[in-house]
Order: C-alpha cells, then structure tokens, then sequence
C-alpha cells in the first residue's frame, strides 16, 4: 500500500512505500503518482522507511518518477533507506541519478525554500 | 466511547449558516458534481481530499480505500491524523473495523478527528478523516459529506476483476508457452564444458513462463570468449521481448568492439530510447576472456558483481564495476577493470534473482547466505558448483521465486 502526503506549508509532496516495491505494485506507485508528478515543478520525497523488499521493476519505478518531476523542474528525493537497501542503490550507482536523504526533514531543507 | 461521528446520526440542521461557513455548502455540491464527472480513481481521491480539507478549513485530511492508496493532505502537519495513517499501513483491516461499526479505538489521537466510513453494501470499504481542530461541523454539512461518501463507495465498491477475464487468458497462455520454447532456444547451448579454455556451466530459471534475464557466451575472436549477463526490469514477456532485442544487438556489436567499456556504452546509445519508452532499465556485466593471456577484462552496469574463487586462498574476490543502470540517459560511460585468473579460478556471474529468492516471505536468500555456498562449493567443477547453488536455493524455500535468476560458472582448467 502507497500513501501520498501533501504538506501545503513546505510544498512537498511524501509519497509514502509500503514493505515492498516490485513488480506486483511498481505500476501501481506510477498510476498513483501520475498525479503528483504532472504538477508543474512538484517537490517530490519519497519515503522507503517501511520498505524491506525492492527490485529492478521497483527501481525502474522511481527512477520513471524521478525522469518526469525533472522533466517539469521540479525536485525528487529518496529518504528513509535501510541500510541493505541503500547498498544495493550505492552498488547500482543510483545514488548519482538520485538523491538519497536520511529523514524527510533533511529532504526538505535541501529543497529549498517553496518557489512561489 | 464512539470515536466517529457519523453524519447520518447528527440533529436536524440549523436555520441559517454563520458568515464564515456561508461558502462551504455550495463548495461541497461543486465538488461533488466535478467528482461525478471523473472517470481516473486517483484523480478522483486527490481531488476529494485536496478539496475537502480546504473546504472543511481542517488542519488536514485523509482519504483512503482498502487495498489502495491512502492520500493526505496537510495544510499543517496534523500528529493524529499522521497516526491513523500508519495505524491504517500497518493494518488497514483492524483499523477500518473499529471505525465501522464504531467501536473505542485506544489511541487518543483518533478522538480529535472526523471519521467518515466510506460503506458498500453495509461493509467498510475506505474512509474520509478530517483533522478539523474541535471546530464541530453543521448538520448540513455532515449529509453533505455523506452524499460524497456514498459517491466514493459508488465509484470505488464496484470493483472487482471480470470473471472473464480469466478465460481470456487461456489462449494467451498457449502463446506464451511457445514463447518459452523461442527464448530458451535462444539461449546459448554448451556444446563442450571447455570453451576458449574455460570450464562453463549456467543455469537460468525464468519467474514467469519467459523470462527478463538474459546471459550469453560468444566467441569473440582467436581464444576470446565474451560472456554477457543481463537483468532487465520486470519479468514475462515484455522483458523476454526486450532481452531478445538486447541479444541481437550485443551479438551485432560483439564482433566490431574489443572494449567492454565501449560495448556498453554503445548498446546504451542505441537501446536507451527503446528502454524509456517502454520502461525497461536493465542491468548489464560483460567480460571478454582471453585464453592466451589468461586475462578477464570487464565492465559492468548496475549489475551483481560476479564472485571470483580462488584455490589457491579462501579469501573472494568481487569484480567491482560501477557503471549505473543502462537507459537511464542516454550518455553514459563505463569504466573498463582486468584481472589475471590462475589455474583453479572460478569466476561465478548471477543476477539478483538469487540474493531476491524467497524475498515474498521474508528476508529473501541474500548475499551472505550465497556466498557461503560459493565457499563450500569453491574446489568443484562448474557443474557441480550450478548444481550446489540449485540445491541451497530449493533447500532455503522451495517455493518459486518471484524473480528470474541465473548463474553462470566459468573456471580456468
């Protein structure tokens, strides 16, 4: 199960992972974010503290989200990694194409203040 | 204490509404109208909560569907709204039946908030919650906010596969066992266990009927072996059909490019709008073995990076390469290692369908576990050595794994 979060005061947007993102939901997490990432420059953070099980099709999902909120200017952020996770992210070099936060607090303020 | 408070149950409305809330009626027919005319169920819910919250003034809301996404909406960060988020991730069904029918809930966030069940056919199917602060809501208000409810139960509680859908998969299923058939033909057949001087064995295991893992040996020249491993994202057939379509054009380009490091950058120029558009990244490890030099030279995408074994030390080496997933962008470079391989090296090339195996019920094989195996394994022959990992792989869950997975073992005599 996704949750999206919307935080009206720093304008970013949390889209929340479940345990596991593979190919039985990776479409699923792109039909939810259709809507968030079709907004002109969105500030999108995802969250993968709950996450235990990734594969590629999970990775070829975020790095789809991560193309399209580039594409309209806006920003994209991965936060909450276990530490398995974020090897296998390091090992893969996604770390380069995506940045990596601890917290979404971390996340956010590396954004920026909100463009009005 | 009843922890919702259901707008069917409240008194007759007021005459007259406040100056304040003389807008928020007439927002809530709006919105219902605009809903009626949506046909995209998450446009739907964003619409609704986005909406809602603004017109309710709430601090934040919260709409959800069982067995989807939950969406909220902050205009503040709301502390018990974000409880009932993770109550309901963790566990939508418990926490859904204490709304419907209502029962205590233990947690005294849940007191806070406005709790709308969302019911089809007197069964809790979602649920609207709205942090409104105490601010109580007029009694008109709430049927009005029921009328919404009822129109999301109406667009979301029908929903439930075809039956015939099933049926309509059974020619298809014939189509893609011959599918399988074509892509294991595809595969490369190992006449002899001695290749350009190496000792060869591989096994591939599709998760699906055909599958997105792809490993190929070619003869690249006098006493060269090119040995390729790729995983493309997903798996069935429209990564077979993609794996199919990465083979021709690495066997095209094999024969005009010595260098790894430029074979990958080559085949990411010509198949990085194919993967794009049809979402398929992929990983990619190509070696070029010389038999004369005894010298394994690579470069790799993404990719597991393959275990040496050494006779000679039980200490393992990795074939580090640090390329990112193929087409991603269409620029991108590789790096390009060699090693010397002695007599007795074994080098092992997978995908991370064996460290993913068994992943559905819990933490899956993992590397530690694989290379455990690799060491007890490290004195055999490459067939027995594919045969042992098949064996550590049935014996941790026998169940199908749900990614594709592949072993390739190749050893200098």
């Amino acid at each position: 199960m996704f949750s999206i979060r919307e935080h009206e005061d720093t304008g970013v947007t949390v889209i929340e992972l479940g345990k596991r993102l593979t190919l039985e939901n990776a479409d699923e997490l792109l039909r939810t974010a259709e809507n968030v990432v079709s907004a002109i420059a969105p500030r999108v953070v995802v969250s993968a503290k709950d996450l235990i099980s990734i594969d590629s099709s999970g990775i070829g999902a975020l790095v789809t989200i991560k193309n399209r909120v580039l594409q309209t200017h806006g920003q994209f952020a991965v936060v909450g990694l276990r530490p398995d996770i974020k090897r296998m992210f390091t090992l893969m070099n996604l770390h380069q194409v995506i940045r990596i936060f601890e917290t979404e607090d971390l996340a956010t303020k590396a954004m920026g203040s909100r463009r009005v | 204490m009843s922890l919702t408070q259901h707008p069917s149950t409240v008194p007759p409305a007021t005459k007259g509404l406040p100056a304040e809330r003389a807008n928020t009626l007439p927002a809530l027919q709006a919105l219902s109208d605009t809903i009626n005319s949506m046909s995209d169920e998450h446009a739907m819910m964003r619409t609704v909560v986005e909406n809602l919250t603004g017109i309710l003034q709430a601090k934040a809301g919260l709409l959800m569907i069982a067995g989807g996404t939950i969406y909220t909406k902050h205009r503040e960060t709301s502390d018990p709204l974000l409880h009932l988020e993770q109550e309901l991730r963790e566990s939508e069904e418990s926490t859904l039946a204490r709304v419907h029918p209502p029962q205590t809930l233990p947690n005294e966030f849940a007191r806070r908030l406005l709790l709308v069940p969302i019911l089809w056919r007197e069964r809790i199917i979602g649920l609207l919650a709205f942090d409104l602060q105490r601010r109580r809501l007029l009694a008109n208000e709430r049927s009005m906010l029921r009328i919404l409810a009822n129109q999301l139960a109406a667009a979301f509680g029908s929903r439930s596969p075809s039956p015939s859908s099933a049926h309509q998969s059974v020619p298809l299923h014939g189509s893609l066992r011959d599918a399988a058939c074509v892509q294991e033909s595809l595969l490369p057949a190992i006449p002899s266990p001695h290749v350009c001087g190496l000792s060869i064995a591989a096994f591939s295991v599709p998760a699906d009927i055909v599958g997105g893992d792809y490993y190929d040996l070619i003869c690249v020249g006098p006493q060269r072996l090119g040995i390729v491993l790729a995983d493309i994202q997903g798996k069935g057939i429209a990564a077979a059909l993609f794996g199919n379509l990465l083979r021709t054009t690495t066997h095209f380009l094999t024969h005009e490019t010595p260098s790894p490091a430029i074979l990958l950058r080559k085949i990411n120029t010509i198949l990085h709008r194919e993967a794009a558009s049809s979402r398929k990244l992929f990983t990619m490890f190509y070696a070029i073995f010389d038999a004369k030099t005894s010298t394994l030279t690579y470069s790799g995408s993404g990719h597991a990076y393959p275990v040496v074994l050494s006779r000679r030390t039980t200490a393992i080496r990795r074939l580090r390469a640090d390329g990112t997933l193929l087409g991603i962008s269409s620029f991108q470079r590789f790096r390009e290692h060699s090693i010397e391989l002695a007599s007795g090296d074994t080098v092992v090339y997978f995908t991370d369908g064996v460290i993913e195996h068994g992943s559905h019920a819990g933490n899956g094989f993992g590397e530690e576990r694989f290379i455990q195996c690799l060491m007890r394994l490290r004195e055999q022959e490459p067939e027995a050595i594919v045969t042992g990992v098949k064996e550590a792989l049935h014996a941790f869950t026998p169940l199908p794994s749900t990614d594709d997975i592949t072993v390739v073992v190749t050893k200098v005599p």
